[in-house]
């Protein structure tokens, strides 16, 4: 697996385990240790998109680190299996 | 992916209740040109688009359009709450209520539910771009017969500002079929699909 793909997965894992955490908050919004895991994965996410994003590209166009459009535009898409 | 934001893309704050105008407003929620096909049709073409550009514009367009799905919902529900059997029935709101009590649900002002017949992903980039053309205009006059339907400034001010968003965007996909033009052979746009035969695409330079 390439560096690109793997600090994708990354981003992929723990987004996932803050989507699954989310919905069990949105039913149990004051369980403790869901918040503190929440937010554990909050700090975890922060650190890899901005890694990945300093390398690889913007993963939204809010992630414009160099102001050049173009790396949004011409980056990999999620669909054509180059990443 | 997507990630949800807890706000509208333009505020939508309607005091008064109006079933009238919630059973024509609908349409713009599950109608033939309504915002629910214009997320599905653009969300759906935007894989075999063949250059960058376009499924930028496509994504980015698709993802516009969910958010004004929520608009045109948030509307309806700001219309309907509060309605009592008296002005729902008056109104002619009662055949809805019927079936939806006051759920939000995605039909046209004629009553028909949402189908993804309302729209094409035909998997040619000219074929889709047109169909997108055509759809923005459809969608304008939809919003344009609207205001000549409605006065109450709370209702036509999130309307005008949908209606606005249709001409840019028609204005984009514009934009995204010239782009696709200057690649093609301009003595003949349609001498090959460059969503389907590629190879004829490099064998022309």
């Amino acid at each position: 697996m390439n560096t690109a793909r793997q600090a994708l997965l990354k981003i992929q894992m723990i987004d996932f385990a803050m989507i699954d955490v989310g919905l069990y908050l949105d039913v149990y919004p004051d369980n403790k240790k869901a918040l503190e895991y929440f937010s554990q994965l909050e700090e975890l996410r922060e650190s890899a998109v901005r890694e990945y994003e300093a390398r690889y590209g913007p993963l939204t166009i809010y992630g414009l680190e160099d102001k050049n459009y173009n790396t949004y535009i011409n980056g990999p898409w999620p669909w054509e299996r180059e990443i | 992916m997507w990630i949800y934001q807890k706000k509208l893309e333009f505020p939508v704050d309607i005091k008064k209740q109006d079933a009238k105008a919630a059973k024509i407003i609908i349409t713009q929620l599950g109608g033939p040109d309504g915002e629910l096909a214009a997320a599905n049709r653009y969300m759906s073409q935007r894989y075999t688009i063949p250059f960058n550009e376009g499924k930028a514009l496509l994504t980015d367009i698709a993802t516009e359009e969910l958010a004004h799905v929520e608009m045109i919902s948030a509307m309806l529900y700001q219309l309907t709450q509060g309605l009592d059997i008296e002005e729902i029935k008056a109104a002619g709101f009662d055949t809805y209520f019927v079936d939806h009590t006051l759920g939000v649900y995605p039909q046209s002002a004629g009553g028909m539910p949402f189908t993804a017949t309302y729209f094409q992903s035909k998997g040619d980039p000219i074929t889709d771009l047109i169909e997108d053309l055509a759809a923005e205009q459809k969608a304008r006059t939809t919003y344009d017969n609207i205001l000549r339907l409605v006065n109450d400034e709370d209702i036509c001010k999130p309307i005008r500002y949908l209606r606005e968003r249709e001409v840019v965007h028609f204005q984009r996909f514009g934009d995204a079929l010239s782009r696709v033009q200057e690649r093609l052979n301009a003595n003949n746009y349609y001498a090959y699909n460059p969503s389907f035969d590629p190879s004829k695409e490099a064998t022309r330079q």
